[in-house]
């Protein structure tokens, strides 16, 4: 975890600084793995990232998962492995950097080439957990049968989209982000029953837009930092307000007592809403589309 | 020639794959259910999972061909061999094996079709060709010598057959009852935790191997225990009437194996062709048992604390107690003698507006780190988070000096109120006593911690609430000392009290003036009028 820590900082710095100098010697591995679907009832997926691009969609129904990975192995290890019993499968992918390597030369050293792709079949239901430490990171979950989802970033640029409904039901999403922009579209496909995000210090954006056939709640919470939620016009929305030295603009909402606001179509709306918002210092915005 | 080097390259891949084991029935060939390639630099390897259980690696490292494992063969590296090995193994990674197979398949035959073609190319890599071919030619033949010697070798292990494990190196111990372990256990105080592991993980006598090179349970042996591994490579071809832990090592139970039990993992990889009745749970990043640092009646060296070794200990944290008392003493000190009307403006703020005090410099503690990183990150600004860091620190000093002169003050003040009009000249007083108020219950702490057995929770609670004051103090002070910017500005401090008037005294020397004055005016009057 140290070594994680001292990766994600000198990425971090070195991503920053925008350093323009020629990458140092990298001797790139590209490991390549799939496996096919051949009747797990179950699949849970791990992924711990420290530092590169990573992706992930939805991947051919017939194929469990695809991983494609490319990391330089002086720099990094790659730890990936699949165990079944009894139709339930685990994949656990686990990139991390190695503890003697010297990153004191940072400078000059390109992070960002290195990548991760995972494809996952959208035909067998999954409980999905992804550490990030200083990643970009493009998710497209849509299509997945989603049982479960948690998501936690440290300094990394997080851009999480539901594309397509989800096939399944989950009861938990989580999202926690660190020192990152996190940022979250069409969370009416997710399927997510309750829904939890915190973050440290940033941005964090929600759109809570999608094909909505249930009620959900949600607990947000920042450190510092904004947050921008987005909501559809037609569901009923209620936001329970708990801050510090926050300004909260929701322009179309009706103040209750006890620092409640209601949408106006909330008696009348099909599907439900219910936020906690809560957070020390930023700014909290609410538009309805 | 090329179409020699393909074929060569075909052989490799397919020849091999579906290929039985002696004693097994020829079969069509195996589905692929997992397929994994490694490119690098020095290594392209081809990892098939079959469905039948089986596995095959082909792997291509530094001018040896392995297969299996085993070295099959040499190939010039950077060569033709290499080059089309690559190709075909970047074809599978993007898409399916079969269809990357089909293509190497299709080229050869178009090479065939086209004997003009092949003719041109084989003349222009002619010398070439030949060497790589005879490589190939090796490599086949060795190829088939190592197929040979691992029929040899499988024909050899079926002979292991009733033969107990085989462990190669590291220490092997066997436990008939965990209550011995966990009564030793219970005497360094790790009764609870460990009963609780063992209560709910194991069951029945235990083998332990660790750091063995390698592990065996032959087909047909049979181990009635439950087996841990640590940092211990194993496979497992008989039967385990119990469950299987392996820390930090590989586990392969092959068709032939059977756990009973369940197969836990931690940190480790299991690999399951067999069968396990019980489940196969991972866990990863196991944490080992710690005893917290609060739970001072543990002790792994020795017994439980003596009266003599707590009186030892509560003197010790008195003499700390007050080495940070003199510490802080002098500081202070130097801080009133340098910077009375500072720390007095910083002493007003916080007692006058401690609420906004504390408030601003819990803030201030929230942003210090975000501030600081900001600052790290512009390069422009870098340079100066030294003397961030070294200011934040002085004007916590400064308030905490501030919150021990406004205690020391307001404490004197309810004594001796009398002593108001001597505040000016008695700071080292107010500073030297609030620091006394601030630390007492560390004192306090010090003193229970003495008779800990007794008064241990006490001690606990006072040293908890001192850390507490501390905090609290610090926070105040330091919000006092910003919202006062460092003690020069009064924005939320008392209006300096000005020196009393002497109003008789003046009052007495108004009298004569004010006569010699209406005097003077009576005089220019008269003689105004003449």
């Amino acid at each position: 975890m140290r070594s994680k820590a001292l990766v994600a900082l000198a990425a971090l710095l070195a991503l920053v600084a925008g350093s323009v100098a020629p990458a140092a010697a990298q001797s790139w591995k590209t490991v390549s793995k799939s496996r096919q679907l051949r009747g797990q009832e179950f699949l849970d997926v791990e992924v711990n990232y420290a530092v590169g691009r990573f992706e992930l969609r939805k991947g051919p129904d017939q194929q469990l998962y695809r991983v494609v990975s490319k990391y330089d192995e002086d720099a990094f290890e790659l730890s990936s492995s699949y165990l079944e019993s009894d139709g339930r499968g685990s994949l656990r992918i686990d990139i991390d950097g190695h503890d003697d390597f010297d990153f004191s030369d940072s400078k000059d050293y390109d992070f960002e080439a290195g990548h991760l792709r995972l494809e996952l079949t959208g035909a067998t239901p999954t409980v999905l957990s992804m550490k990030f430490a200083a990643v970009e990171a493009r998710l497209d979950l849509g299509g997945l049968r989603l049982r479960e989802l948690t998501l936690e970033t440290g300094a990394s640029d997080t851009h999480v989209r539901f594309s397509e409904p989800n096939q399944d039901v989950a009861e938990h999403c989580t999202f926690k982000a660190g020192a990152a922009v996190l940022k979250v579209e069409e969370l009416g496909n997710s399927g997510c029953r309750k829904i939890n995000v915190s973050g440290g210090v940033g941005k964090l954006a929600l759109d809570f837009s999608g094909e909505w056939d249930h009620d959900a709640t949600g607990d947000i919470n920042v450190g510092l930092g904004t947050i921008e939620i987005t909501v559809p016009a037609e569901l009923g929305v209620r936001i329970d307000r708990s801050t510090f030295l926050m300004s909260f603009d929701a322009p179309g909402f009706e103040k209750q007592n006890g620092g409640v606001w209601l949408s106006r179509n909330w008696d009348t709306a099909r599907w439900h809403l219910t936020l906690s918002v809560s957070g020390a210092l930023g700014g909290i915005t609410v538009a309805r589309l | 020639m090329l179409k020699d080097t393909l074929f060569a390259v075909l052989v490799l891949i397919i020849g091999l794959v579906p290929s039985p084991l002696p004693g097994q029935t020829a079969q069509a060939r195996d589905e692929i259910l997992q397929t994994a390639v490694v490119l690098s630099g020095d290594e392209a390897t081809l990892d098939l999972e079959l469905a039948s259980g089986r596995s095959l690696q082909i792997r291509f490292s530094n001018g040896i061909v392995y297969v299996g494992g085993s070295e099959a063969g040499r190939y010039e590296p950077g060569g033709t061999l290499e080059s089309a090995w690559r190709a075909f193994l970047r074809s599978t990674s993007e898409g399916e094996f079969n269809g990357a197979l089909a293509g190497l398949a299709g080229a050869a035959a178009e090479l065939e079709a086209d004997e003009a073609a092949v003719a041109v190319i084989a003349e222009a890599l002619a010398p070439f060709l030949a060497e790589v071919s005879s490589e190939v030619a090796d490599a086949i033949a060795e190829a088939a010598a190592a197929s040979a010697a691992a029929a040899a070798a499988y024909a050899a292990s079926a002979q292991l057959e009733g033969l107990e494990e085989i462990v190669e190196g590291g220490l092997v111990v066997e436990l008939a009852e965990l209550d011995g372990l966990a009564r030793s256990l219970g005497r360094i105080g790790l009764t609870s935790e460990l009963e609780h592991l063992l209560s709910t993980d194991l069951d029945g006598p235990v083998r332990i191997v660790i750091e063995a090179d390698d592990y065996l349970l032959p087909a047909g042996a049979e181990l009635g225990a439950t087996l841990i591994l640590v940092e211990t490579d194993a496979v497992v071809a008989g039967k385990i009437a119990g469950d299987v832990l392996v820390a930090d090592g590989n586990l392969l139970i092959t068709p032939s194996g059977m756990i009973e039990g369940d197969v836990i993992g931690v940190d480790a990889n299991v690999r399951n062709q067999g069968t396990i009745v019980g489940d196969l749970r991972s866990v990863e990043g196991f944490a080992p048992i710690v005893v917290a640092p609060s739970a001072r009646r543990v002790r792994i060296r020795g017994e439980a604390p003596t009266a003599l070794s707590s009186l030892w200990s509560g003197l010790g944290s008195l003499a700390k107690t007050i080495a940070m008392y003199l510490l802080f003493g002098f500081l202070g000190a130097l801080i009133v003698y340098f910077f009375r009307n500072n720390l007095e403006t910083v002493s007003d703020t916080v007692s006058l507006s401690f609420g906004r005090s504390f408030l601003t410099g819990l803030a201030a503690e929230v942003l210090f780190l975000p501030i600081g990183l900001v600052m790290m990150i512009l390069i422009v600004t870098a340079i100066a988070v030294p003397f961030y860091a070294l200011a934040f620190a002085l004007l916590g000093l400064l308030g905490y000096m501030g919150v021990a002169h406004a205690a020391g003050e307001n404490l004197t003040r309810r004594r001796f109120s009398w002593s108001a009009r001597m505040r000016r000249s008695n700071s080292y007083y107010y500073v030297l006593n609030g620091l006394g108020v601030l630390l007492a219950l560390f004192v306090g702490a010090s003193i229970t911690e003495m008779a800990y057995p007794l008064l241990g929770w006490a001690h606990d609670l006072l040293i908890a609430s001192a850390w507490i004051l501390t905090w609290i103090a610090a926070t105040s002070g330091l919000g006092a000392a910003l919202l006062s910017r460092a003690g020069t500005q009064l924005t939320y401090a008392r209006p300096r009290e000005l020196p009393a008037l002497p109003i008789d005294t003046l009052v007495g020397e108004m009298e004569p003036i004010e006569a010699r004055a209406g005097a003077r005016r009576r005089t220019e009057e008269g003689a105004g009028g003449q």
